[in-house]
């Protein structure tokens, strides 16, 4: 086991930069690991990772390093992510700390390379930035064109106005 | 290009050098190129994987942020799993018939019937048992003309214009259909250019699906509509997630708020149609209440009119003390045990006697039964499993500790014959007032003040739960907690596994007759998350103790001692160990409704430190509507109008008018030598048998006055007496001690609640209902909608 964790894989981004990547990091992804098992000789043959650029595919292998010990997901994350806690871990939040676009890119990274873990610390981090925000305050973090009337948003307003607690 | 760090240094010297609205328009440009609409970046899906980590509250706001936000933050599996989130559950098999009805009639036509208050003759084609007679229509035409099709044609979908054509000269073949829907504002339409108005005028604001207000910005969704947006005409009509979550909140609130109106059977107008004595036991579904009563009937009310739907059933010979019944075709029965030691088995949808036995020695004071058994307890201190259908000698719903006793039996066909009797279970020192029954466990609590939980299979008491400091009334088992109500006046909360009392709840001043508790766990919440949030709670305590806490009382002999009624905070436990947290747990929603002695109906909800607190005290009747005692002649009816509600008609019974039961002499219970009126009224003959025979005999000469017979202290013997001692007026209550309260009461014996209404019976004749819908048509709807869970 310990050789084959230190077995090394290249993977080729978008924008064909080969990066080589140890293999238990680079199988933190679900897309990688199936294609290793696919190959059959892994290490020979570059893996391309369609999909994603160079900066985002080390950030998101960053990520995978980083976590390449955690334990497979158990029912009790299942549970957990049931419950919608968005609790993140610190070193996640710090590792989140992103530029937006780079964020929204690591999602969409972690959706293709099928890394369920990664993806659910992305949507979190976004969830996180809308919660407990006014529309306003939301448009504003977003850049969001506000395209309601002023009737329209009082309209929501007091449409809304049954969740309110008292 | 140059290098970025070359770039970065031009563009900081530059920048100063602008003016100031350059600068400004800079900065915004700035923001366009580093902030972006997520709505917009991000595939639908992961968006919407985003905002599964919102709140409700947070989606709504969400949904004011812009027209594409709105629209996403109006998915249905959102509020689908928002809905399951507050662990409220909805009832498939009333929901289902009113979809299949919006498949053929249109969802418009069914909209519109759900918001009006009046019930006509669709809605009876809306009800489960239409269902089968239905199923076999031509359903393939009949969807073509929904309603909510004709709207998306309307929307510029030409195809769906065209087949909604076809939809209205279907329509026109099918008159008869449109003609009865009685009550329902949806003309017929004569000719099709007629059915586009009737769509184009029907469109407002509030009923363009989501994707339309991507494609037309002029439209906007306000309030989320009945129905789910649909896509094409070949997905059948659904009722909206986040129009159910809204209305199943907007009804809750009148909960936390105590917004109801009430309501009593028998109907003010039909006064001749109610008990002709106090009600000791009442069951209610959606559409039908059961009841029992002194006057030795059974009634069946339509809930939906508030009438009785078919004569009283007769077959008692005394009281009706306890019953259970299941309307569901397949079922079709009804329970009742009496104080005349019966159990009769009904047809509930013909009222006939289906089977009679002479159950027990003494009173039947409660049962339960389930797909499998009937269990009864009695005031004989026995409970008894009886098998609900013939059984095969072998058959693995034989208990194992009886299996060897039917081996040997002599048995027709080798069959244990229906309704047979299967097991005893001895064990209590006194009446046993209360049976649950919970997979192969059943939950019985007794006058001996203990709570006993027994395994079928053995035959054996596997645990007991002790904690009350006298006879306990009423029990209630959801597999994980006991809920039980006691004539120590509390309601209290055990771990069924541990054993341990995780929350006291004080607040009633007499014997808690009747007790209900909906927890409201999400289905997804498992026994290992419980444990580990009871498991947090119990290292707080240690935490605590560490720093120096003086630890609250844990001596239960103490009954001075102040309880814990659900906090989890270290100073306030009582209970370590426990596999449920304080208070039981739970969702938000979680509540108690318990009925006392002392005339009030308590509502508890948890604080926010998980304490159970009343949040609402109901009374049956106004306060100034009681009257005397003395002046009872007659039953007087009161209806009074005040703060718009229905207040209760003051029933008063006529204890005097009833013969005077015998009284065979019998010897006092083994633990309470020296228990003396606390069957002293008692409703009848039979259930008077037991215990009570000297105070027994007074008291029926001396009617209401016995209210605090003089020597009575240990109110535990009122709860022995149990179920039957109802009338006993002050049997149990200490406070009226030496001094005979000369009036009459309003004693809860019975309550059971659902999402909607809490319904109560009492020594009162009138059935009395609390309605939380409080008239609102759509809150009546979603909480017959509503299925009650654990």
């Amino acid at each position: 086991m310990a050789g084959e964790g230190e077995q090394m894989v290249k993977l080729v981004s978008s924008d064909q930069v080969e990066i080589p990547v140890e293999r238990k990091v680079a199988e933190r992804s679900m897309l990688i690991k199936n294609m290793i098992e696919d190959l059959g000789a892994p290490g020979e043959e570059p893996i391309p990772i369609m999909n994603v650029s160079e900066p985002v595919l080390r950030k998101v292998l960053e990520w995978c390093t980083h976590h390449k010990n955690d334990p497979a997901p158990t029912q009790d994350d299942d549970a957990d992510s049931r419950k919608k806690t968005t609790d993140i871990e610190d070193w996640d939040q710090k590792f989140m700390q992103v530029d937006q676009e780079m964020l929204f890119e690591i999602i969409l990274a972690a959706n293709y390379m099928d890394i369920k873990a990664l993806l659910d610390v992305g949507c979190k981090t976004v969830a996180n930035m809308i919660k407990g925000k006014s529309p306003e305050e939301i448009r504003k973090t977003f850049n969001i064109q506000n395209d309601f009337t002023p009737e329209e948003e009082d309209q929501i307003r007091r449409e809304n106005e049954w969740a309110e607690d008292r | 290009m140059l290098p970025i760090d070359k770039r970065h240094a031009i563009a900081q010297a530059l920048v100063p050098t602008l003016p100031n609205p350059q600068k400004e328009e800079l900065k915004l440009l700035i923001d366009r190129l580093t902030h972006f609409d997520p709505a917009i970046y991000l595939p639908t899906e992961i968006f919407l994987l985003t905002f599964s980590y919102l709140t409700p509250r947070e989606l709504l706001t969400a949904g004011a942020v812009s027209r594409i936000w709105r629209a996403r933050a109006q998915d249905e599996r959102l509020w689908r799993s928002c809905f399951a989130r507050e662990g409220w559950v909805m009832d498939p098999t009333q929901t289902e018939p009113l979809e299949q009805l919006a498949e053929r009639r249109g969802t418009k036509a069914v909209e519109v019937m759900i918001k009006s208050s009046e019930r006509g003759k669709m809605e009876d084609e809306a009800s489960p048992s239409a269902l089968e007679r239905r199923s076999s229509r031509k359903r393939g035409r009949d969807e073509a003309f929904s309603d909510g099709e004709g709207d998306r044609g309307l929307l510029g979908h030409v195809d769906e214009a065209i087949s909604q054509f076809d939809g209205a000269v279907d329509e026109l073949s099918h008159n008869v259909h449109v003609d009865s829907m009685e009550g329902v504002e949806a003309a017929p339409p004569t000719n099709s250019a007629a059915r586009i108005r009737r769509s184009s005028s029907a469109i407002d604001a509030n009923d363009a699906p989501p994707e339309d207000v991507l494609s037309n910005p002029a439209a906007l969704l306000l309030a989320p509509p009945v129905f789910q947006p649909r896509d094409s005409q070949q997905q059948k009509p659904k009722l909206s997630w986040p129009y159910l979550y809204k209305q199943r909140r907007r009804l809750e609130a009148n909960w936390e708020n105590g917004l109801y109106k009430m309501f009593q059977l028998p109907h003010p107008d039909h006064p001749e149609e109610g008990h002709d004595e106090c009600v000791y036991t009442i069951q209610h579904t959606h559409r039908h209440l059961v009841s029992g009563s002194r006057d030795r009937t059974i009634r069946i009310w339509d809930l939906a009119t508030n009438r009785l739907k078919r004569a009283p059933l007769v077959g008692h010979e005394a009281s009706v003390l306890c019953l259970q019944f299941d309307e569901r075709p397949e079922h079709d029965i009804i329970v009742s045990g009496g104080s005349d030691a019966y159990v009769i088995v009904w047809k509930f949808s013909t009222g006939e006697i289906l089977h009679k036995a002479l159950a027990h020695e003494e009173s039947v004071l409660n049962l339960r039964f389930d797909d499998r058994y009937i269990v009864t307890c009695s005031k004989d201190k026995s409970i008894k499993i009886w098998t609900r259908h013939a059984l095969a000698r072998d058959s693995p719903l034989v208990p194992a500790h009886v299996v060897s006793d039917f081996a040997t039996m002599h048995l027709i066909n080798n069959q244990i014959p229906q309704y047979s009797q299967l097991s005893v279970l001895n064990g209590h020192m006194a009446a046993v007032n209360a049976v649950m029954i919970h997979d192969n466990t059943i939950v019985s609590a007794s006058g001996d003040r203990s709570i006993k939980a027994w395994d079928i299979a053995t035959g054996q008491a596997k645990k007991n739960y002790s904690g009350h400091l006298k006879g306990i009334a009423c029990v209630q088992f959801d597999g994980r907690r006991i809920v039980s109500g006691s004539s120590d006046n509390t309601v209290r909360i055990f771990d069924a596994e541990q054993q341990t009392e995780i929350a006291c709840l004080t607040g009633h001043t007499n014997l808690v007759r009747t007790v209900q508790a909906r927890f409201g766990d999400l289905d997804i919440v498992s026994a290992e998350e419980l444990a580990a949030e009871a498991r947090k709670a119990d290292l707080g305590f240690y935490a605590a103790l560490a720093k120096g806490m003086q630890p609250a009382h844990v001596s239960r002999r103490h009954g001075g001692g102040r309880r814990n009624a659900g906090s989890s905070r270290p100073e306030h436990m009582l209970a370590l160990g426990s596999k449920i947290p304080p208070g039981g747990g739970g969702s938000r929603w979680a509540k108690i409704v318990s009925g006392s002695y002392d005339e009030t109906v308590i509502v508890w909800k948890k604080d926010s430190e998980g304490n159970w607190c009343p949040r609402v005290k109901l009374r049956q009747h106004n306060q100034a509507a009681v009257v005397p005692n003395h002046v009872q002649t007659q039953a007087h009816h009161h209806i009074a109008t005040a703060q718009g509600h229905l207040l209760q008609a003051n029933h008063l019974l006529q204890a005097q008018q009833q013969p005077a039961p015998a009284h065979p002499p019998q010897n006092q219970p083994a633990l309470h030598p020296n228990n003396p009126a606390a069957a002293a009224n008692a409703p009848n003959p039979a259930a008077q048998a037991g215990q009570h025979s000297v105070t027994t005999s007074t008291a029926t000469t001396s009617q209401q006055q016995t209210a605090g017979a003089p020597n009575n202290t240990n109110a535990a013997a009122a709860a022995a007496g149990g179920q039957q001692q109802a009338q006993a007026p002050a049997a149990a209550a200490g406070h009226h001690g030496g001094h005979p309260a000369a009036r009459e009461s309003n004693r809860v014996f019975k309550l059971q609640f659902d999402a909607r209404r809490i319904i109560c019976c009492s020594q009162n004749r009138v059935i009395v209902g609390w309605d939380f819908a409080n008239g609102d048509p759509e809150l009546e709807r979603v909480g017959e909608w509503s299925q009650e869970t654990a």
